[in-house]
């Protein structure tokens, strides 16, 4: 196992400057840089000028590259063009936040996926078994700011249960159990949200996974035997079907990171994934390019992870 | 007897003259209280207010690149030596008074007593001519040399070839005075717009690195609040300056989140903000709303429809007046802001002295459009003109982020099609409209601007702190890459006006040369004005005090109260 490891980190290793190497062409390509997110008829073009060569701009794309792997070698991820502000420092302040939300709705959206996914195997085309499946479909098809509008308007301004946005409630000062609960209560919507749209997608893949399971020779078997049918679920069916389940709980690693967009701009959660649009809204390559490094390290981690676990839950995955 | 006597009369005048001295100086120590701190008068005092902007401060070093969520947070924690009144003049801040000099070019500032910064430090004319000087120092990063390079010895200062700037000087403790090279009517403006730094802690950082700095982050000044933290993403929080000289603040505390304009909506409706800006489709909803209040604001910026002058097609006078008549700007003022809003017919803001009132109005007449494009030889053929074989069709730039302006380009196009010219819109984010407004050649290098680059933009524009700012815009010598003239306006008598506007100190004389500006650049139509929008906030009942203005949204916030 331990040779194949190796090889896989060697392997990532490569990726990575690859993959930081054509992020970092493509973010350059996009039209206008840093000092041109702005007019201001009190700062002449000799200013923004003599500001670009101060943040490096003016220099051939490789050599800018360059540059920026030799620091990022040296453990320095450089300053945000559009504050200063050190990018890892920026870019940690988000990671707390991100895994809550995400860290969050993935659990729950494993466990509801799970069941509703299992539970529907067990009862094919039954009234319980479509009223899922539609669910599933609307959830998919219903883009996610349109759920978050509609939960906003209904439990937090109509009903007045929970509050629009925000990781808390800034102008109180809460401290321990109030503090958490205040917490949890800025959470609920923006996790609703995620869950909703995440297990829509998740739950269709374990039904036909499970139902695919419980169709094979084995499962016969067993039921001939007289083996009970909640046993010959979850102790034949569920396992065997779980391998699908494993590569995408390997893809949703990096997801748990990158954050969610919409969510965290409709619900202003200091998230990875608004960070990410903000920063190349303003051309701020450096806090764009240490999210996109920290993106592909997480799919990198995240199909090691789920190779892994292959190895561990499929005794005919042998790794050499 | 006489023994004693004496003795009673000389202890009596000792105790008269010691009398004397107590009264005055306890009377030398009031008034000196009175000077120092001057008492306020609040509905209520302490709580916490929380307040909402549309986006993120960048920088909160305010000589640093600063946008309007800049300086929104700016103002809390800093102050200038003047501000702006209501009506743009100004008044005193940290200066309590000011003298012009004989020749007009010199301008004295007298500073208060017992001004002090937020961590307990004397204010001294030493900060300010610190502020001013680091804006000339050739390792400022921060680009708003350009603002004070009329005063004396900066350029020089910058070059490297001087010491110091000659033109500042620290007469003493509480007096500074500026010395411009000729005079400069824009020059009280531009002290205006200037929040002065503490020497003690800014001056302690080196300058080439003031925007990596943890200051940048966490300012210090002298304003009505002391800055408390500031959450990426999500809020800056700010409490109130004890020893601020106006008089503390009623507000114990002031919360600013940051967050896309429809959420902070909801949280103001549903309670969670004390007042925020709200977006024109929201109008409604504050308005019925029982426990909010609506405020409409006038603002200084319009937008408009810039012209590539170098296009042929519309170096044509004919078309940019059949343009402009054929757009039907009364509609976006009643469909697409439903009324917070008014047409303009020139390139100052119609609130603003510089507006000539008497200018002719731009008329919606499709007729008299077709009849001009027709006369300049631009024939229907099929839905389009054309002219030798050219299509009448143009291109218009509409940069995102304004959600109004954006929807005005459908508008735009499908009148110009009712008069016969193709308009294609290409929608694209600010950036990449500087890009074509402000080219650069293929190795990067800025490059002046041809055909191709553009032809028709929407953009906003309008007056900061003096119609001065427009001058780069107007001038032929400006054009890219030396500066903002990317329309390509080329009008000599324009330009006299506007270099003569920026030494004319007569302020009646100088109102009358930016309104002919303004009667020929409305002639001239290089820019088609569109609409000037009103600017909407909410404010919640338990807030008062609350009082928006021209000038934004912190004017008499140290008065803010929350019950």
């Amino acid at each position: 196992m331990l040779p194949y490891f190796l090889h896989r980190v060697l392997q990532g290793a490569v990726i990575l400057v690859l993959v930081s190497f054509l992020a970092f062409i493509i973010s350059l390509a996009a039209p206008g840089n840093a000092l041109q997110t702005f007019i201001d008829p009190n700062i002449p073009p000799s200013e923004l000028r003599a500001a670009e060569a101060r943040l490096g701009l003016d220099r051939p794309v490789h050599v800018q590259y360059g540059s920026w792997l030799g620091e990022l070698v040296t453990g320095n991820l450089g300053y945000s063009f559009r504050t200063g502000r050190p990018v890892a420092e920026l870019v940690g302040s988000r990671l707390g936040p991100t895994f809550v939300l995400m860290g969050t709705a993935f659990v729950i959206t494993l466990a509801l996926a799970i069941w509703l996914g299992v539970a529907t195997a067990a009862r094919p085309y039954s009234l319980f078994d479509y009223t899922v499946t539609g669910a599933a479909f609307a959830g998919i098809s219903v883009p996610s700011f349109f759920t978050a509008m509609a939960l906003i308007y209904v439990f937090a301004l109509r009903l007045g249960w929970l509050p629009t946005s925000g990781l808390e409630d800034y102008a109180a000062s809460y401290s321990g159990w109030a503090q958490l609960a205040d917490r949890a209560q800025h959470l609920v919507l923006p996790v609703a949200v995620l869950v909703l749209t995440g297990a829509a997608e998740l739950v269709r893949h374990v039904r036909s996974a499970v139902g695919e399971a419980l169709r094979q020779d084995y499962v016969r078997t067993a039921r001939s035997k007289g083996v009970s049918d909640a046993r010959v679920l979850r102790h034949h069916a569920l396992r065997n079907s779980l391998l699908p389940v494993i590569t995408l709980v390997g893809v949703a690693l990096p997801r748990l990171l990158a954050g969610a967009v919409v969510v965290e701009v409709v619900f202003t959660w200091p998230g990875m994934g608004r960070l990410l649009v903000e920063s190349v809204f303003a051309r701020d390559y450096p806090v764009a390019m240490a999210i996109n490094l920290l993106g592909a390290v997480l799919v990198l981690l995240g199909s090691l992870l789920a190779d892994m676990l292959y190895a561990v839950a499929d005794p005919r995955v042998r790794y050499s | 007897m006489r023994a004693n006597a004496v003795k009673r009369t000389a202890v009596k005048r000792t105790a008269v003259r010691r009398t004397i001295a107590a009264v005055a100086l306890a009377a030398l120590i009031a008034v000196a209280g009175a000077q120092a701190e001057e008492t306020r008068e609040c509905a209520a005092t302490g709580g916490t207010a929380t307040i909402a902007q549309w986006s993120e401060p960048g920088n909160l070093n305010p000589l640093i690149f600063p946008t309007t969520y800049d300086t929104n947070i700016q103002e809390l924690v800093f102050a200038r030596l003047i501000r702006p009144t209501e009506t743009l003049t100004f008044e005193p801040d940290m200066a309590e008074s000011w003298e012009v000099s004989e020749d007009a070019r010199t301008l004295t500032f007298t500073l208060r007593e017992g001004l002090t910064w937020h961590d307990g430090e004397p204010v001294t004319a030493s900060d300010v001519a610190f502020t001013f000087t680091s804006m000339a120092d050739p390792e400022y990063p921060g680009g708003r040399f350009a603002e004070i390079s009329i005063i004396e010895g900066a350029q020089e200062y910058q070059d490297g070839t001087a010491e110091s700037v000659s033109g500042i000087q620290v007469l003493n403790d509480r007096t500074i005075s500026f010395t411009t090279l000729e005079p400069f009517a824009p020059f009280l403006p531009v002290i205006g717009g200037v929040y002065i730094l503490p020497e003690h802690i800014y001056g302690a950082v080196d300058i080439a690195q003031w925007q990596q700095d943890e200051t940048n982050r966490r300012p210090l000044g002298s304003g009505p609040f002391v800055f408390e933290q500031f959450r990426p993403g999500e809020f800056i929080e700010v409490s109130a300056f004890e020893d601020y000289w106006e008089g503390r603040p009623c507000l114990d505390r002031l919360i600013v989140r940051f967050g896309d304009q429809n959420t902070m909506l909801a949280a103001l409706l549903s309670g969670e903000l004390d007042a925020a800006p709200v977006p024109i489709d929201g109008a409604a909803s504050v308005e019925s709303n029982p426990d909010l209040e609506l405020h409409v604001v006038d603002s200084l910026s319009f937008q408009y429809i810039g012209t590539n002058l170098r296009n042929p097609i519309l170096a044509d006078h004919a078309v940019r007046e059949a343009i402009a008549m054929a757009v039907n700007r009364e509609a976006m003022v009643d469909g697409l802001l439903q009324g917070y809003g008014s047409t303009l017919n020139s390139i100052f803001p119609t609130n603003h002295w510089s507006y000539p009132d008497d200018v002719t109005p731009i008329t919606y007449d499709v007729e008299a459009a077709s009849a001009l494009l027709e006369e300049a030889g631009w024939t229907l053929d099929g839905e389009y003109r054309s002219k030798d074989g050219q299509e009448l069709a143009l291109r218009l730039f509409v940069p995102t982020g304004n959600q109004v302006r954006e929807r005005t380009a459908p508008i735009i196009q499908a009148n110009l099609r009712q008069v016969g010219i193709r308009v294609d819109i290409q929608t694209m984010d600010f950036a990449t409209l500087v890009t074509h407004l402000m080219p650069q050649d293929a190795e990067g290098t800025p490059r002046s601007v041809n055909v191709e680059d553009f032809d028709l933009f929407l953009l906003g524009f309008g007056i900061e702190r003096d119609p001065n700012e427009y001058l780069s815009y107007l001038l032929s010598s400006d054009s890219p890459p030396n500066g903002f003239n990317f329309i390509g306006v080329d009008t000599p008598e324009v330009e006299e006006l506007m270099l003569e506007g920026r030494v004319t100190l007569d302020q009646d004389a100088r109102a009358e040369l930016y309104q002919e500006v303004g009667r020929l650049m409305r002639e001239n139509l290089a820019w088609i004005p569109l609409y000037q929008a009103q600017d909407l906030y909410g404010s919640s009942s338990r807030l008062s005090g609350f009082q928006p203005d021209v000038r934004g949204v912190n004017p008499n916030v140290a008065n803010w109260s929350v019950e």
